[in-house]
């Protein structure tokens, strides 16, 4: 009489690799036999992740498999559950940790990536856009009735973070009738005011009092997304800020130029994980002219900017879309400065419309420095280290990478903020996170500086969010938000002449 | 007569001769393999201990049915790894048998060497298993409850992860 029990090992595994990982529970809670068998069973864990999530890269080594089954699981559950909102918020801090390993290790395609379509399935639901991705403290007074800050300021930051790793802004048009923007009531005091008023506007009117508040730019937080203390860990909730109000701009933007500007960040998770930046064209300077002989010098220039390429880990050689917002600089000064609050309260929402400049930069790698290198531009770290806690930092450290390159506009060439030359460096935080620093060069003086956090980690499709602002620190400003992205391994410039541009 | 019409002799573990096309037999490696080994294929009866008649022809008569398909190579075995658990109408009507039958059939595969004949079984299996309690599965496999009170209450336990089941 044969029956499931009488079966070998080979053959248990064989059946057991078809079911779920969920149904592993059950089926250990029937006997002793099938207990013992599945417990601490590597390698039928191990299948069974690999079947239903990509293979974490080699990098990762050998996982408990059995807990990462568990964890994914309770995941799954949670976020497949018809809880609603509440019973979900609970668990944000699960939730937010397991997402972001599972984005980690994801498989750099994303179409073939099944934890990317998985989490964009799950991902679909209200219940968990509400729960998981607008917990941060901007919906205290932004987004709808089932939007509200998780409890504490750690588990608002995970929140802000995976909404940036989600990629497309949750930012729904007000469901009432009143869609005209209502100012605010200033005879009534700050608070009850912006509770009364607030489930009236669209998230991208507070994300953008946060973005265009100049308080927020001090030398603790590197005038960029980082925390208030110096320890430049990533501020998430002003990267979610700020990738609110430039994806609202974009979409504007986009509308208007009736298609010739194509939509960008509609994709949810996709390009927000490590590697997942590939370039269309191939990566590499081009032949010299054929008219013409290459001399010694630039075959040596063109040898050493190769070899810089390939020591170069974060990937920034290559052509670059960057876009930059800015308010009007009577509208920044008059939001600013026009009335006196407390250094707590919040500023109202506005909807002020903004400019948007759009621009091609091409960069190259110039200078590769030792990790930890501290570079001339950080005036404010001591001279006895980058003023970072590295004692919780895993892994290899890695260099820091120096590069010129030059934008150009793509609008209107008259516009004297368009052109100009580019030098930054990019390097990586004691959290792991990769942090770009830029300065814009016109006519030979810089004049701004950008300070960013690449979204999705090293080498991300998704690019880098971050603020910039006056290179002198100015407190008046003007500041704003900025992002820029990878289009390509290949240079402009390469194309218009045989020399690595870098040489100008 | 071409080499797949020709026809092969089987002996199943009960001692029945069963006649079969050359083709058909070869989709069990094992068979596959003795005939390369014998040289003669036709004159001496093959012997297929472990299995019965009963089984073997059912076996068979899947073996029949999938005689043209294509065989497997190395990079559809990586890929099924991702596949889910479909399984195509035929196969699932010919899985259509009770327990003892079907567990039969994947330890003849398995014994055969014939690797899409033990997906499908496999696969039947699990399908049985998903979404079910451990009550369910119990009594879909006829598996006695062998853990006292106290037992159970701690394996819950430590399955507290995937409770509402």
């Amino acid at each position: 009489m044969s029956s499931l029990l009488e079966l070998s090992h080979e053959l248990l595994h064989c059946i057991f690799c078809g079911i779920e990982p969920a149904d592993l529970s059950a089926l250990s809670r029937t006997c002793k036999d099938l207990n013992s068998y599945i417990r601490g069973n590597r390698l039928l864990h191990k299948d069974l992740y690999m079947r239903r999530y990509d293979e974490p890269r080699p990098e990762y080594g050998e996982l408990d498999w059995e807990q990462e089954i568990k964890n994914l699981v309770t995941l799954e559950e949670i976020l497949e559950s018809e809880a609603g909102r509440d019973a979900k918020a609970d668990r944000l801090g699960f939730v937010a940790e397991k997402i972001e390993r599972l984005l980690e290790t994801a498989t750099r395609d994303h179409e073939a990536s099944l934890n990317i379509q998985r989490l964009r399935a799950y991902f679909k639901h209200t219940s968990n856009i509400d729960a998981f991705l607008c917990a941060s403290s901007l919906f205290e007074r932004a987004g709808n009735d089932s939007q509200t800050p998780a409890s504490t300021a750690e588990l608002q930051q995970q929140s802000a973070k995976l909404h940036c790793l989600f990629g497309v802004p949750i930012d729904p048009l007000p469901k009432r009738s009143s869609l005209t923007f209502q100012r605010p009531n200033l005879s009534l005091s700050p608070s009850s005011c912006t509770r009364m008023q607030s489930r009236t506007l669209p998230t991208h009117t507070y994300a953008r009092a946060k973005v265009y508040d100049l308080r927020q730019y001090t030398d603790a937080t590197l005038w960029g997304p980082f925390m208030d203390d110096g320890s430049q860990r990533v501020d998430w909730e002003k990267v979610e800020a700020i990738m609110i109000v430039l994806g609202f701009n974009l979409n504007k933007f986009s509308q208007r130029s009736d298609g010739r500007w194509p939509k960008v960040w509609d994709q949810a998770f996709v390009g927000a994980t490590p590697n997942s930046f590939t370039s269309h064209e191939p990566a590499k300077l081009a032949p010299p002219k054929e008219s013409e002989e290459e001399s010694e010098e630039i075959s040596k220039i063109r040898e050493l900017a190769l070899s810089l390429n390939s020591q170069d880990p974060y990937g920034v050689t290559g052509t670059w879309m960057r876009v930059v917002c800015f308010l009007d600089y009577n509208d920044l000064y008059a939001f600013n400065f026009s009335h006196r609050i407390g250094a707590q309260d919040l500023r109202d929402p506005i909807d002020t419309e903004e400019g948007i400049i759009d621009l091609e930069e091409s960069l190259q790698v110039t200078k590769i420095e030792a990790p930890g290198s501290v570079s001339e531009d950080d005036e404010w770290v001591s001279v006895d280290g980058d003023g970072q806690d590295w004692s919780s930092f895993k892994g290899d450290r890695l260099p820091v990478v120096h590069f010129r390159g030059r934008s150009r506009s793509l609008h209107a060439s008259w516009d004297p903020n368009a052109n100009s030359a580019i030098r930054g460096t990019v390097r990586q935080t004691a959290s792991g996170d990769i942090r770009w620093t830029t300065f814009s060069i016109f006519h030979g003086e810089e004049r701004w500086r950008s300070e960013g956090i690449q979204v999705g980690g090293i080498r991300s499709a998704r690019g880098v969010l971050g603020s910039w602002f006056d290179k002198d620190y100015d407190m008046h400003g003007p500041a704003g938000p900025t992002a820029f992205w990878k289009v390509s391994d290949s240079c402009e410039d390469d194309r218009n002449s045989g020399i690595p541009f870098a040489y100008y | 007569m071409s080499e797949g019409e020709q026809q092969v002799k089987l002996v199943s573990s009960d001692n029945v001769e069963i006649l079969t096309e050359r083709k058909i037999a070869e989709r069990s490696m094992l068979i596959k393999n003795m005939i390369e080994d014998l040289g003669a294929p036709g004159e001496e009866a093959i012997p297929i201990m472990n299995v019965s008649e009963a089984v073997l022809r059912k076996v068979l008569e899947w073996c029949a049915h999938h005689k043209n398909d294509p065989t497997p190579t190395q990079d559809d075995d990586a890929d099924s790894r991702k596949k889910t658990t479909d399984i195509e109408d035929w196969d699932q009507k010919f899985m259509q048998v009770d327990q003892e039958m079907l567990f039969e059939i994947i330890l003849a595969a398995n014994y055969m060497d014939i690797k899409a004949l033990l997906d499908v079984g496999c696969k039947t299996v699990a399908n049985m298993i998903k979404s079910k309690s451990p009550e369910e599965i119990r009594k879909t496999f006829n598996i006695q409850n062998d853990f006292t009170p106290e037992e159970e209450e701690q394996i819950r336990r430590e399955n507290e992860w995937a409770e509402d089941r």
